[in-house]
């Protein structure tokens, strides 16, 4: 079996370690015998083909490197929105989930058109310091089963009108200052403002991605060997521990 | 006003010498204390003597301290905060330490480590206009505290318009070479290196600062020396095409020939030859001897675990800061590939001032680390440091987690192989401790 994976404007949308998420998804991969392959794409390259990808990841970044990549992938928005219609997975984090909404207002108030995916939009405070960062807490239903899912949010932008969040906040800030609510999920697409990178603690999740992958593209059921999971799991009882005690939940 | 600062003062002064008396810092305190009764009590203070200032993101601390020996041992008067106390508070202690009670520093050179974003807060002030500044490099550190790249630079670049002062830049950083721009352009001191042996065309860290200021298209490289640091251009305008006042042309082993001249380390790490291109080029500046510049490179030891050696039970072990991507990478790149059985320990925390988002550590270059016999994690997110390592490839049954610093060195002394411990900032000092007091013990 293999796994064909396609990373967004790497070189530019790569903030906080995002990119490390590929390297978990390869590792997890790899431990179970399934072949990943990863392309790039990035501006001033030949136009990817977006339909050929069962998972599709882009990171964020500075405004300034937002404002160029958000010039260039709206010449993709009928691919983009036609690959969602046909099953690929998006994972998109902090940057690359505000892209997919109507519009980004930046820190200095230009407006950037979004892809319009999605219904939600984001508008940053003009104070640059007012951002909300910490280790944060969601709970998120994957599979049939609700899961504490953990990260660190880092975001200037407040998005507004998410229909289906991806998770309720148990601690920390999520889609706008002290929010019910953290990113977008459907069933094929994760947004989110979680950094850690998102699925280091998070091995769970990764998981359903891979398996939902597989399963569309061979189109049967698959089984995923479980693996020693036992860092994973203390470092994700360690931020549990630290911030629920903390908050008295 | 002027009484009740100068009772400030007094006040400040006896608080440094207790804490002193008490085997205390009183790095930071102080200061904190004097700025709570008076938040401007920085213009009081009268400074007569040349401000140099060391900023950027790694080796401030190191390159401070060399100053202020090569100034110290020409001859000069040096008012310095050398234990790299570097923000507000810190700065403070600093000058009030070394005042009259009337707030008169008198010296010949004033050389003050300060964290890039203080220094619009503090050099804006008429009292402490600078007369050089020394902008090493700009990396990623500590984003969440920092906040991005680009929103400091900007900052900069703005104090720079408007208080302009010669400056002494780091040519081959994109991000630092902008801040020139805004400066008289005679007044711009730019160092850098020509290609090495070591030098290479496809950049294998992370990157900043990727974009043209001026026209926002994709820089060129010619080469690389290490993570963004190199020979770049813009394709369209030329920008980074700068004449380099201070070009080092070679490095063999410890010795390095800048303009013509032969200079000579202790480290010759490329990081720390960048340090002393701007140094040789303050030397320039100010007419000092090339000798006693040349001593102080080939002697300079600092004490504050910056490359600093143990001997412990006849091992020797290494202790370095590594506090974001680059500075880890270019402390790993110097000890792979040594043919030696060896093992690593990695610090982390995630304590405010280390930055309380550990997800750069994933921009770490992790691959390859096979020739390490084994890796310890330790500090209050060793587990995230571990799951890194090991989606990185290394052999998971080699690496051992154990939060406690001093229970992991304990663990990592079993063995006789060859130690490397690598911390970031806020357990520095305390694995630090840890050794010297294991190197008393064993002798």
């Amino acid at each position: 079996m293999n796994l064909n994976i396609l990373c967004l404007y790497p070189n530019i949308m790569d903030l906080y370690g995002d990119n490390g998420n590929i390297e978990i998804l390869k590792y997890r991969c790899n431990k179970r015998n399934i072949e990943v392959n990863i392309d790039t794409y990035t501006i001033n390259q030949e136009e990817p083909q977006f339909s050929k990808y069962d998972l599709i990841f882009l990171g964020g970044g500075s405004d300034k490197e937002q404002r160029v990549v958000a010039k260039d992938i709206l010449k993709y928005k009928k691919q983009i929105e036609n690959s969602i219609k046909k099953g690929t997975f998006y994972l998109l984090i902090c940057g690359g989930f505000q892209l997919f909404g109507k519009y980004y207002k930046d820190s200095e108030g230009n407006i950037l058109e979004g892809l319009g995916i999605f219904n939600y939009y984001t508008e940053s405070s003009l104070n640059k310091q007012k951002r909300c960062i910490g280790n944060i807490i969601i709970e998120s239903k994957i599979n049939e089963e609700t899961l504490k899912i953990v990260g660190f949010e880092n975001h200037g932008g407040q998005t507004f009108d998410v229909e289906t969040p991806f998770g309720k906040v148990i601690y920390g800030n999520g889609n706008k200052f002290e929010d019910q609510n953290e990113g977008i999920m459907i069933k094929n697409v994760i947004g989110t403002y979680l950094h850690g990178p998102l699925l280091s603690k998070n091995p769970e999740l990764t998981d359903y991605i891979i398996k939902y992958c597989l399963e569309r593209k061979y189109n049967k059921s698959i089984f995923l060997k479980e693996l020693d999971d036992t860092f994973e799991n203390q470092a994700k009882k360690e931020i549990l521990n630290r911030l629920l005690t903390k908050a008295n939940v | 006003m002027v009484f009740f600062n100068i009772l400030i003062i007094i006040y400040t002064k006896t608080l440094i010498f207790i804490l002193k008396l008490l085997g205390k810092k009183a790095g930071t305190y102080p200061g904190r204390i004097a700025l709570k009764l008076n938040k401007n009590i920085r213009d009081f203070i009268k400074i007569k003597g040349n401000i140099i200032v060391v900023t950027g993101t790694n080796g401030k601390t190191t390159t401070t301290n060399m100053i202020y020996s090569i100034l110290e041992k020409s001859g000069y008067k040096v008012v310095s905060n050398k234990e790299g106390n570097n923000i507000g508070w810190g700065i403070t202690t600093t000058l009030i330490k070394n005042c009259s009670i009337t707030g008169k520093i008198k010296c010949d050179y004033l050389v003050l480590e300060t964290d890039e974003h203080w220094v619009p807060i503090i050099y804006s002030r008429p009292n402490m206009k600078i007369d050089t500044l020394i902008i090493l490099n700009f990396f990623r550190d500590q984003l969440d505290r920092a906040g991005e790249i680009e929103t400091l630079v900007l900052k900069l670049e703005k104090f720079i318009e408007k208080h302009k002062c010669k400056l002494i830049l780091n040519g081959d950083d994109p991000n630092v070479v902008r801040i020139g721009l805004k400066n008289l352009k005679k007044n711009n001191f730019y160092y850098g290196m020509s290609k090495l042996d070591s030098s290479y065309e496809i950049s294998h860290d992370k990157m900043e600062g990727i974009f043209c200021p001026k026209c926002k298209i994709k820089l060129r490289y010619n080469y690389y020396q290490y993570s963004h640091i190199g020979s770049f251009k813009c394709p369209k305008c030329g920008y980074g095409n700068n004449k380099l006042t201070t070009k080092l042309t070679k490095i063999e082993n410890n010795q390095f020939i800048v303009n013509k001249e032969t200079y000579e380390t202790n480290n010759a790490n490329l990081y720390n030859i960048y340090n002393l291109l701007s140094i040789i080029t303050l030397s320039k500046i100010y007419n000092l001897d090339k000798n006693i510049v040349n001593e102080v490179f080939k002697t300079f030891k600092v004490n504050n675990g910056r490359h600093q050696i143990f001997k412990i039970n006849n091992n020797e072990c290494i202790l370095n800061l590594g506090k974001n991507p680059t500075g880890v990478n270019v402390v790993l790149r110097s000890i792979k590939h040594t043919n030696e059985n060896k093992e690593l320990l990695i610090v982390l925390n995630d304590y405010v001032n280390d930055g309380k988002d550990i997800s750069w550590i994933w921009d770490i270059d992790l691959k390859n680390m096979d020739e390490f016999k084994r890796v310890i994690c330790t500090g209050t997110r060793a587990f995230d440091l571990a799951i890194a390592i090991k989606c990185f490839g290394y052999d998971t049954d080699n690496i051992i987690v154990e939060e406690n610093i001093e229970k992991a060195i304990d663990i990592m002394m079993k063995t006789k192989n060859k130690k490397y411990l690598i911390s970031n900032y806020s357990p520095l000092i305390r694995t630090k401790e840890y050794l010297e007091k294991l190197e008393r013990g064993s002798k």
